[in-house]
C-alpha cells in the first residue's frame, strides 16, 4: 500500500458523530424556515403580475413570431466547439459580490496558451509559455516583475478553469425558452450545472458565445462578454519589460 | 370551480418554498456528511450545508435528475472552495487558527496528519479534479454516477481521478522528502 492509499484509509470512511449531524440539521431547518419566512409577503402579488405579464408576453410573441424570419437555434455542441477551436479569445469579466462590483478584468487568450490579463486599471499580467516567462506590470508604480513560467503554479489557481469545464462538459444543457438581444445579435441561452455551480451562457444563431454568467451560490458571481478570433498583435503577449518601467523582485 | 389566477400563482410560489424545506429535511444530513468528509470541521460543514439550501431558495435549479447526487456535488464543490479560501488565508496569515478540524486533538497523530495533508493538498488541485477525487474516494461514488452529477463522460471522470491521484502522490512524496 502506498502512502496515498494509507492516507485514504485513515481519512476515508469516517463519518461525523450523530450528535453533530443532528445539531447541524436543527440549525439548518431553522435557517431555511427563517429564509422562507423572510421572503417578502408581496411575492404572490409579484408572481401574479409575472403570471399576467407572461401571458401578455406570450400573446405578443405569438403575433410577433408571424413577422419574424425563421431563425435556427444552434445546438449547445456548436457553442462548445467555439471554446475548443478558437484562435484568439478576448473577454471582459466583472466579478460581483451581492450585486456590487468587486473587480473587472479584460483577458486576451491565444490558442498556444498565452494570456494577457488587464486587471482593473492598474495591473497587467502576461503569461507567455513560449518565452517561459510571466510578466506582471503595476502601471501606477511603473514597476515590472518577471518570473519564470511555472506551469504547475499557473494551473494551481487557474482563472481559466471555467473554459476547460465548458469544453469537456457532457451533461444536459437546458435551453432557455426566451431569446435576448446582445450587442445587436439575437442570442439563445442555455443553463448548465458545472461542479455544483450554475452557468448561464448566451450565443448567437451560429453558436458563437456572446455572454456568460457564473454563479457558485456564494454571493459572488461573474459576468463575461466574449469576442472570438479577433486580430491580436503579437507584442500584446510579449514579456519584455516596457520602457520607463523599473524591475522589481519576483516573490517565490 | 375556477381558481383565480393570482391564487394559482401564490400556491405555486408557496410550493417552491415548501419543496426546499422538504429537501432540507430529507437531504440535510446527506449534505452535512458530504461537507464534513472533506472539511472535518463542524462549523465549516454547517456553513456549507446552509449555503447549499439557501442557494436553492435564491436560485432554484431546473431539471434535477437526482437530488442526492446534485446536493452532494454542490456540497463537495463548496467544501473544496472553502479549502481553497482557507489556503489563501493561511498564505496571508500563517498563524491563522480559526475553525480547527474536529479530529485534531482527540485523534491519533497519524490520522490527524493524514487529514491535514489531504485537505491542504485538495485545496491545491484543479477544482474539477479535486471534486472527482473526493466523490470517488471520500463519498464512494462510481465514475458513472460522478459523470452524471458533474456532466462529464465516465472516461473523463477516470482521467480526472487519475490526474488528481498523481498530483496528490507527488505532493505527498515532496512533503515526505523534507
Amino acid at each position: 500500500m502506498n502512502s496515498l492509499d494509507r492516507t485514504l484509509e485513515l481519512v476515508g470512511g469516517r463519518e461525523p458523530d450523530a450528535v453533530l449531524v443532528g445539531n447541524a440539521q436543527r440549525e439548518l431547518e431553522a435557517v431555511v424556515a427563517a429564509k422562507l419566512a423572510a421572503q417578502p409577503a408581496r411575492r404572490p402579488a409579484r408572481a401574479a403580475r409575472g403570471w399576467l405579464a407572461a401571458a401578455a408576453s406570450a400573446a405578443v410573441a405569438a403575433v410577433a413570431i408571424l413577422w419574424l424570419p425563421l431563425g435556427t437555434t444552434p445546438a449547445f455542441a456548436d457553442v462548445q466547439k467555439h471554446f475548443r477551436d478558437f484562435k484568439t479569445l478576448r473577454f471582459a469579466v466583472e466579478q460581483r459580490m451581492n450585486g456590487k462590483s468587486l473587480m473587472t478584468a479584460r483577458v486576451s487568450v491565444l490558442r498556444d496558451g498565452s494570456v494577457r490579463a488587464e486587471v482593473g486599471e492598474d495591473v497587467v499580467v502576461i503569461v507567455n509559455p513560449a518565452e517561459q516567462r510571466v510578466l506582471s506590470l503595476v502601471k501606477s508604480a511603473r514597476l515590472a516583475v518577471v518570473a519564470p513560467f511555472d506551469e504547475t503554479k499557473v494551473k494551481e489557481d487557474d482563472a481559466l478553469e471555467w473554459l476547460d469545464d465548458i469544453r469537456v462538459f457532457q451533461g444536459a444543457a437546458t435551453a432557455l425558452p426566451d431569446t435576448r438581444i446582445i450587442d445587436g445579435q439575437k442570442a439563445h441561452g442555455w443553463e448548465l450545472t458545472i461542479n455544483g455551480g450554475k452557468v448561464v451562457l448566451w450565443a448567437n444563431d451560429e453558436g458563437l458565445p456572446l455572454q456568460m454568467k457564473l454563479d457558485h451560490g456564494v454571493a459572488i458571481d461573474m459576468d463575461f462578454r466574449f469576442e472570438f478570433d479577433i486580430a491580436m498583435p503579437a507584442d500584446l503577449f510579449s514579456t519584455r519589460i516596457p520602457e520607463g518601467y523599473s524591475q522589481g523582485e519576483a516573490e517565490d | 370551480m375556477r381558481i383565480p389566477i393570482p391564487e394559482i400563482a401564490a400556491s405555486m410560489t408557496a410550493a417552491a418554498g415548501e419543496d426546499v424545506a422538504a429537501l432540507a429535511r430529507q437531504y440535510g444530513p446527506t449534505v452535512f456528511r458530504a461537507a464534513w468528509r472533506v472539511l472535518g470541521a463542524r462549523a465549516a460543514s454547517e456553513d456549507v450545508q446552509q449555503q447549499v439550501f439557501l442557494r436553492l431558495i435564491e436560485s432554484p435549479p431546473a431539471g434535477v435528475a437526482s437530488w442526492p447526487a446534485y446536493l452532494t456535488t454542490m456540497a463537495t464543490r463548496l467544501a473544496i472552495d472553502y479549502l481553497r479560501r482557507q489556503r489563501r488565508l493561511r498564505l496571508l496569515a500563517p498563524l491563522w487558527k480559526a475553525d480547527e478540524p474536529d479530529d485534531s486533538p482527540a485523534e491519533d497523530a497519524e490520522r490527524a496528519e493524514a487529514a491535514r495533508f489531504l485537505r491542504a493538498a485538495l485545496a491545491r488541485l484543479n477544482t474539477r479534479d479535486a471534486s472527482c477525487f473526493v466523490m470517488r474516494h471520500l463519498h464512494g461514488l462510481t465514475p458513472a454516477a460522478i459523470g452524471a452529477a458533474l456532466g462529464l463522460s465516465e472516461n473523463h471522470v477516470s482521467v480526472s481521478v487519475h490526474r488528481a491521484r498523481k498530483a496528490l502522490e507527488a505532493m505527498q512524496a515532496k512533503e515526505q522528502s523534507r
